[in-house]
Parts: structure tokens; sequence; C-alpha cells
């Protein structure tokens, strides 16, 4: 054990945490260099291209270290948005260091706060290190005051590195096997083993990345899952390098893999404790959290005959994703499709993306909403997630909304900026913590539907990304909340209604009208775009009948060419959705959703 | 039943005009060479030699000289080519036998050279009768000399003079087109189109229009001002038998019918579309590459395409709601069996929003319908 370090790296997005992971891997021998080209630890294409790391992985590197001697060091790495901070911290409790990264062009970021504060919480050693040295326009000065004010530390335990050159990579091994206190735990006691992250593999079902902090867990042991409460058999475990290698066995401080032949990733649970089930412990490790989905849409397909193709692919995403549910749902105006929860925005539009990519399906995505507890007259209490179940409120029927609450770590300046949002958001103000540094940490309780939408990208652009932005949800609040339709040529069109509080029905009935305004396209007839609340029209607008749509000239030489043309224009309607006599692009359903923009 | 007749129209191209206009995407080649123009009858009548088996024997009932700018024709060169027309086919006694003409590039002999060639209709390409449209149409005429070529047009003895107008510029009002109009309607053409100028790629004017440049009437404006012509039209007494195309009644062009019937025809010339029921197909828009085949006594490059029912019934379907008779269920039905039964409510829904009438049988477009005949098109065709 006291060979072995566990560590993760944290940077703001871009600093350079994928190409500093890959220097490791291939200075250690783990992946040779063209490998390393590939940036390994980010594998979905998703990833890369949003720049953001989904899923956390693991890999085992094997040092030899000029003076100490053999090492086994486990680099576990952390997805980085809002919408996985629970993700994020198992990751971290499985580790006793962070690699800080800082950039030296741009210097301490948002992300490099907020990592930073989650690492500290989790009580890991921070090894600094600035990172792009090798740019003309690093400031290593500027950078490295900046983190000894952050971290009060001395100015000579900062590295300084540039991985994209490989300069510095064996100072970094270095520290992290000096600086990083090997892990502790009794490879004897009863088996302690946390989940922080699970992988479906088609061919073994799942397989969740544990940290083993107490006992040893051998190949063939029968196991339990302590939350879960659903026994196995330890088939296969081993350490992760490139693939899987498997080992007879994975002692406490060791980082690796298990096979317990489950079907679902449900069943492996990030956060929870795996355990032998001959000799379970009673003592489960902290911080369990079952993951439910918060928000929710409507997932449709664009044509109905891939009704059955989108149910497969939903089947097979949710065996990789335990945080993801949908069910089927009717709507009058799309037809058939599937309510779906998501941890939040960006999870859906992950999902979403994957849906149309890897599974090459054309979707419609209904506004999101988050789930109501409403109790009806008859004293019954049902949990509501889609606007066109909310019922026709009266006063017997009370609406309850979840709150979540928030942690918000600003610099001082954007103090005035974030109040004013969080009023415009229904935000509950609860207390302000002074740091150092001119740093606040605000405290609010946030209805959860004021957040979901843009509040982060909001937050980070009034702060220009300097406020890191963490929330937990707690509990259901009543609230003054109404279903809001849109009617289209007199006639609601369930997919666009959605659920608000009373006092924003007004300004969301102009925008969501106005931006409807926007995007459906002039055609043979007006449309007229309403919203309503029951029976009351709170705003209107109308689309105005196109008036031409011909080509002039259409003689013998123009026909085939005019045939293609018209083709063409079918085409664009065939993406059109028709709903009543008036076609919607499909688009304007997502593009609901950035309503925020115009403003 | 209305249905392509069965002779069969010729088209010529000329691909030459004097300066091309910034719209145009004609194929025609700017400025114009004395021995191109000389040789180039000699070449239509070779490609004509190759092609004629195929038709031989067929009753012609119009033949049209476009282009391009065919009254830059030798008239002689007119009178042989429909010599050689005549000698190979059945060239009905009544054909309608049309040329168009630039102002600008025709006096009184030329007119009546061409009359005397054969030529019974003309087609005018007056555009405007403002010089300060005519100029940023980039067209080679003054207002004066469109009149002067109109009043030659009138007495040179066509029996149909027909006119060209392109509307559609930032420049135009109703009031100054109604000042135009009241002139034009004093030599009675026999028809005039009211072409609406439309961006097409790879023009100057597209260039113009990417680069910022407002070079169309808005939406909206050009609506109401071919909603205004079609008031003063029809108060004239002219019918709108097409999309563009207005005519006193009796004098439509036959040739251009033929086409919106989806008639029969042979194109000669680069660029020509020659359609045969089933297939179509067309010379390539090269006068290099056409001359070149021809002198080796070989067909010009051309491409072709076969009509299945699918396009034949979306042509049948669009070419039929550009023209006020309109959309006949029952032919349609002969033609391509039953029609989809929503068209029934969609045609009643389009006629209520007055764009026509239907009475459970034809859909006939008004003058607002028939501008948006593409829309409807793509509407019933799903
Ligand atoms: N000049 C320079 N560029 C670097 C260095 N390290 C990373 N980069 C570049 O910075 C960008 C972001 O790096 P990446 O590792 O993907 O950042 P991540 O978002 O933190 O994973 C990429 O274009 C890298 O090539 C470095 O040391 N010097
Ligand atoms: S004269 Fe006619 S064919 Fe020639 S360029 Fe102008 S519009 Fe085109």
């Amino acid at each position: 054990m006291q060979n072995i370090r566990n560590f993760c790296i944290i940077a703001h997005i871009d600093h350079g945490k994928s190409t500093l992971a890959d220097r490791l891997l291939e200075i250690t021998g783990t992946i040779s260099s063209q490998q390393a080209h590939g940036q390994v630890l980010d594998n979905m294409d998703l990833e890369q291209e949003r720049g953001i790391t989904i899923k956390a992985h693991a890999v085992t590197m094997n040092y030899q270290d000029p003076e100490l001697g053999a090492f086994v060091l486990n680099l576990i790495d952390t997805p980085g948005h809002v919408d996985f901070t629970y993700e994020v911290s198992r990751s971290l409790a499985a580790c006793e260091g962070a690699l800080l990264i800082v950039d030296a062009s741009q210097g301490v970021q948002a992300q490099t706060l907020s990592n930073l504060y989650l690492a500290l919480g989790h009580d890991l050693t921070i090894i600094p290190v600035i990172n792009k040295i090798d740019l003309p326009s690093a400031q290593l000065d500027v950078t490295i005051a900046q983190i000894v004010d952050l971290l009060g530390c001395e100015a000579s335990e900062i590295l300084a590195v540039s991985a994209k050159q490989g300069l510095g990579i064996p100072e970094v091994l270095s520290a992290v096997v000096r600086r990083i206190p090997a892990p502790k735990g009794d490879p004897t006691a009863p088996v302690r083993a946390l989940i922080f992250d699970s992988i479906f593999d088609t061919y073994r079902g799942a397989v969740p990345y544990i940290r083993v902090f107490d006992g040893t867990l051998r190949k063939g042991m029968p196991i339990l899952f302590v939350h879960n409460q659903k026994q196995y058999q330890a088939e296969e475990l081993g350490t992760m390098t490139l693939g899987r290698r498997p080992k007879e066995s994975l002692s406490a401080g060791e980082v690796g893999y298990i096979i317990p032949g489950c079907k679902n990733v449900r069943e492996t649970r990030v956060g929870d404790t795996i355990t032998g089930a001959r000799e379970p412990t009673d003592n489960p490790l902290p911080g369990y959290k079952l993951v439910k989905p918060m928000v929710f849409a409507g997932l449709y397909p664009a044509a109905s005959e891939d009704y059955t193709n989108l149910r497969d692919s939903l089947e097979k995403l949710a065996l990789n994703d335990a945080s993801f549910t949908w069910e089927p749902e009717t709507s009058m105006a799309l037809g058939f499709g599937f309510r779906c929860g998501f941890l939040g925005l960006l999870h859906m539009e992950v999902v979403q993306e994957r849906l149309e990519r890897e599974f090459n399906l054309n979707l419609i995505t209904t506004l999101p909403t988050v789930e109501y507890q409403v109790t009806l007259e008859d004293g019954q209490v049902v949990l509501i997630e889609s606007p066109a179940k909310m019922p026709v409120l009266s006063r017997q029927v009370t609406v309850e909304e979840p709150f979540i609450s928030a942690e918000i770590i600003t610099p001082a300046e954007y103090f005035g900026a974030i109040m004013k949002l969080a009023l415009d958001r229904r935000g509950v103000y609860k207390s302000t913590e002074y740091l150092e540094g001119n740093r606040q940490t605000l405290h609010y309780d946030f209805p959860l539907a004021e957040v979901i939408y843009d509040f982060y990208d909001r937050l980070k652009s009034i702060s220009r990304g300097y406020a890191s932005l963490d929330y937990e949800f707690i509990g259901y609040r009543q609230s003054d909340i109404i279903r809001l339709d849109i009617m289209l040529n007199g006639e609601i069109v369930d997919a666009l209604s959605i659920i608000v509080h009373k006092d924003k029905a007004f300004e969301w009935g102009q925008r969501l009208t106005s931006k409807l305004k926007e995007l459906i396209p002039r055609q043979l007839f007006d449309v007229a775009i309403q919203a309503s609340i029951g029976s009351k029209i709170i705003a209107r607008t109308n689309v105005r009948a196109l008036r031409k749509n011909v080509t002039a000239k259409c003689y013998g030489g123009d026909i085939t060419r005019k045939r293609k043309l018209l083709e063409k224009q079918r085409e664009g309607k065939r993406r059109m959705k028709q709903i009543g006599s008036v076609e919607i692009p499909q688009e304007a359903f997502m593009a609901l959703l950035r309503v925020d923009d115009d403003r | 039943m209305r249905t392509a007749d069965s002779t069969i129209g010729i088209y010529v191209h000329v691909p030459f005009c004097v300066r091309r206009c910034p719209y145009c995407a004609f194929y025609s080649l700017e400025g114009v060479a004395p021995e191109l123009l000389r040789e180039y009858p000699e070449l239509l009548l070779r490609e004509l030699e190759l092609r004629k088996n195929t038709w031989q024997g067929q009753r012609v009932g119009s033949i049209f000289f476009g282009g391009g700018t065919p009254s830059l024709l030798n008239p002689l060169d007119v009178k042989r080519l429909m010599q050689a027309f005549r000698a190979e086919f059945q060239v009905d006694s009544a054909a309608e036998i049309t040329l168009e003409a630039n102002p600008g590039t025709v006096d009184e002999q030329r007119l009546a050279d061409l009359c005397a060639a054969g030529i019974n209709r003309l087609s005018l390409g007056v555009q405007a009768l403002n010089d300060q449209r005519l100029i940023f149409l980039g067209r080679l005429h003054n207002r004066e000399q469109a009149l002067e070529a109109l009043r030659f047009a009138k007495t040179a003895g066509f029996l149909k003079v027909s006119v060209d107008l392109m509307v559609g510029t930032p420049l135009e009002t109703t009031d100054t087109w109604d000042r135009e109009f009241a002139i034009l309607l004093e030599y009675q053409p026999d028809g005039i189109s009211f072409y609406n100028l439309t961006l097409e790629e790879g023009t100057r004017l597209a260039r113009r229009a990417q680069s910022g440049e407002k070079v169309f009437l808005p939406h909206d404006e050009a609506v109401d001002l071919l909603l205004h012509f079609a008031d003063r039209m029809k108060a004239a007494g002219y019918r709108h038998y097409e999309v563009s195309n207005w005519a006193l009644p009796g004098a439509e062009s036959r040739h251009n019918k033929h086409y919106w019937n989806r008639g029969h025809y042979l194109g000669l010339g680069p660029s020509a579309h020659s359609f045969s029921g089933k297939r179509r197909e067309w010379n390539l828009p090269t006068l290099k590459l056409y001359s070149k085949a021809l002198k080796e006594g070989m067909l010009p490059p051309n491409q072709s395409e076969n009509l299945g029912i699918e396009e034949t019934r979306s042509e049948w379907v669009y070419l039929n709601l550009r023209q006020d008779e309109g959309l006949n269920l029952v032919h349609f039905k002969k033609k391509f069996g039953s029609w989809p039964q929503y068209w029934k409510a969609m045609l009643e829904s389009i006629s209520a929003q007055g764009l026509g009438s239907f009475n459970g049988e034809i859909f006939s477009p008004n003058d607002s319908g028939l501008l948006l005949a593409d829309e409807i098109a793509a509407r019933l065709l799903g």
C-alpha cells in the first residue's frame, strides 16, 4: 500500500488536463506516444468535441522512482459539469491527491476554483502545476502569485511544465509519489470498495470502477452491493491500463474494475459500497446518494416510423447510463414518443446528441420541465413531470415544486449582478460567507425549475466565468404553479405547453409567442399564435400568410430543374411537423429553449 | 380532356447576346462574333439532321426561336431553318412561329424580313418603359428604343406581338408602373408577361445581393405590385393564363402552353431540352463542344433523365397549378389513378383562403393562387 498513489487532475477547461494525462501515461510506458495523440482519457467523441469529460475513467500506471523505487499510480479522471457534481465527488473520494493545472497564459479561472474547492472538500493534497510554459504569452510570475494567494503555499511548491512539449513531466511524477500520501486501509478488514464509476460492456454487462478502502476483493468471491442490497460474484477483477488487466485480487488502497455479472448499470450505482457477502461490512463508505433525474422532456422521433428504433436505442443507452430514465408517452401533436428523465440540461443534450449520432435518429425534444408534486382535489398526491398531465388548477389542487439549495462562490465584484439574477429566478437568499481572496459564498434556495434552463450559463456570463455553482435537492415547497398552453390557430399544441410560476406566466407567454413567430415560416394560411392559461388568452401574435412562392419562368428547359426544386421544397416540408394545418419546423421545439438569448 | 396535343413543338436556342444582363442565367455568350453567328445556323441544321429520325413524320404545332437573343440571327438564316423544318416535318399551316427579339437589335426592315421568313409571333423583351430601371437591369435599350421596336413590330405584319416585362427591382412602385402601363396598353400587345425578378445562382445580381445590396423589392411589395397588375390587366381584357403570362383571349402562346401541358418537343442548340413523354434530354450548355461534336458528325454532348411515375405526377401537378385552368382531379385520376384523400379538404381550405375556386373536381387558382403555385404543389405532393 505504501507504494500506491491515487490522484486526479483538476483544471479549468482547455488548461491541458488531457494533454498532461497523456504525457503521464506515455512517460510511464502505459501507452505509446502514438496512442497518446488520441488523448486516451476522454474516449467518447462527444466529450472531445464539447471539451467536457462526462464519464470518469481510471488508469493504472507503473512508475519507477529513481530514489524511492517502484510505484503504482492510479489516475482517476473526473467529469467537469454541474450536472455531474455527484459523480465528480465520488471520483474525488477515491483519491488522496490532485494535480491542479493552471494555464500559464490564462491564470486561475473559474473552474480552477470550483474544482479546487471540491477537491479541498475531500481533503485532497493539492499539487499545483502551471502548464503551457512554452507559450510566448505565458505569464509565469503572475500565475505563481495567483496560486500562492489561492493555496497559501510556497512558490517553490509549484511545478512548471509544458504538457505539449513534455517538459517537467518527471518532476510531476516525483511530486506525486513524494507529496501525495499513500492510501490508508486495512487489507484484512471486511471489504469496503467505493464505486466511483460504472460503464456498460456489451458482452460482460455492468463494469463498476472501484477504489478498495479496506479488505481484499478476490476473484470468485461473493460480493454484496450495500445500498442496492444485491448479491453477485466477482467474476473478474483487475486494473485498467489501456484495456482491462485481470488480477486475482484487489486490496485496500488499490483502484481497478470488477465484473459482477449484472446486466444493468443501475445495479452498480456510483457511490455504492461493495463488500464481501460472507463477511459484510457494517460500516459502508459515506456519501452515497441515489442520483435521480431532475429534468424531464419528451423525446419524439421526427418520423413516426422511427419509434421502435428510438425505443431500442433508449434501451441500449439506459444500460450505460444509470441516471437516465424513460417511459412511453403520447402527444397529440407529436405522436408516440418517450418522456425521459435527465440529471440536467447538459445531460439531456448529451443523450440527445448520442441518440442522433450513434443511433442515427432524428429527434424532436420538447421543453424540459421538473417534477411537480400535485395534491389533487380528492387528496391524492401525484408526481407530474409533463405539462400535458398537469391538471387544470382549481383552489382545491395544490402544487409543490422541487427546491434546491445552491452554493455560489464568486469574487465580490459580481455579487450585485448575481443577486439580481437570483431575484429574477425566485431565489430565496440564505446567507453569505466571506472567503479569503475577496471571494464570497452565497447561499440561496431556488426552485429547481428556475435553475435548469440557462441559469448556469447566465451565472457564468455575468461573472465572466468566475462564479461557480453547486447545488443539491432539498425538498418540495408549495408554489403558485400553473400550466401555460400554446395554441396555434385555436388548437392547443400539447407538446408546447409549459409549467410556470404564475408571476412569470405573462412574460413566458410573450416570449414563447414571439419566438414562435420567428420560428414558424410564413405558409399558405395565417397562423394565429396564442398563449393561454385555461381559457384566458394572455398573449397573442400571428404569422401572416405567405403570398408568393412560385418561380417566374417555367419553359421547356426549366421543367426538370423546377421539379427538382420542388422536391427540395417537399423535403423541407417533410422535416416540418404538421399540427392541424400548421407546419412547425422541428427545430422550433428545441429553439424555444433558447428564448432567453433575446433578452 | 386537356392534355398535350399530339403535335410537337420545336425549340431553337440562340446563345448570343450583345451584353449579358446581370440577372440572367440562360446560356448565352456575350459579344457577338460575326463568324460564330454565321456558322451557327449550319450547326443547328446538322443537329436537326442527326435528330430528325426520332421525330420523323411528326406534326409540328409551334416553333420557338429563343435565347439568348434570336433577333441577332440573319432573317435569311431563319428562313433556311424554317424551310428545313417544313421539309422534315409536317408543320401545321396554323403553326405558331415565335421569335424573341430585343429592342436595340432590330429595326423596321429586320422585323419585316423576319416576318417574311415565316415568323408570325414576336416576343419583345421590353422589360420596362423607364430608363432608370432599364439601366439597373443592364439592358441595351432605353425607353424610346423599346417603344420604337413595339411600333415596328405592330406594323411588320406579325399575327401576334407579345411583350416581356421585368417586375421586382427596388425602384418600382405602382405609380411609376401605371404610367408605363398606360402607354404600353396603347399598343395593344396580344400578350404581356410579367417576370418577377428572381435570384439565380451565379449571376452578377446574386453576387450583389450576397454583398448586401438591396436588389429586390420586398416580398409583400412585390406581391402587391403583381396583384395590382392583375387588376389592370383584367380591366384591359387580358386573361391570366399562367403565373407570369397574360394574353387577350385566343392569343395565348401555343408553344408555351404546350410545355405546361407536357407536350413533346424537340430542342436544338446548346442547353436546349427535348422531351418525348418518358424522357427528357438536354444538350450541355457549351457552344464549343456543341460545335466540335457536330463538325465531327456526332450528336453534341447531352444529359438525360427518364421520368418515372412519381416524376411525371409531380410535373403534372405543379405545371397545372401554374395555369388558370388549374388542377383537374378527374384528369389526374385518369392518368395516375386515385388522388390522395386529403387533397379535397386541402383544396377546399385553399379556396376558402381566397386563392382560387374548387368545385370538387377542378381547382382553379386565381391571381393570388397562381403566385403560390409552388407552395400549393409542395403541400399537395406532401
Ligand atoms: N502550447 C501548449 N499547448 C498546450 C499545452 N498543453 C495543452 N495544450 C493545448 O491546449 C489545448 C487544451 O488541452 P487539453 O489537454 O485538451 O485540455 P483539457 O480541456 O484541460 O483536457 C489543446 O489544444 C492542447 O494541445 C502546453 O503545454 N503548451
Ligand atoms: S438579353 Fe435575354 S438572354 Fe441575353 S442576357 Fe439579357 S436576359 Fe439573358
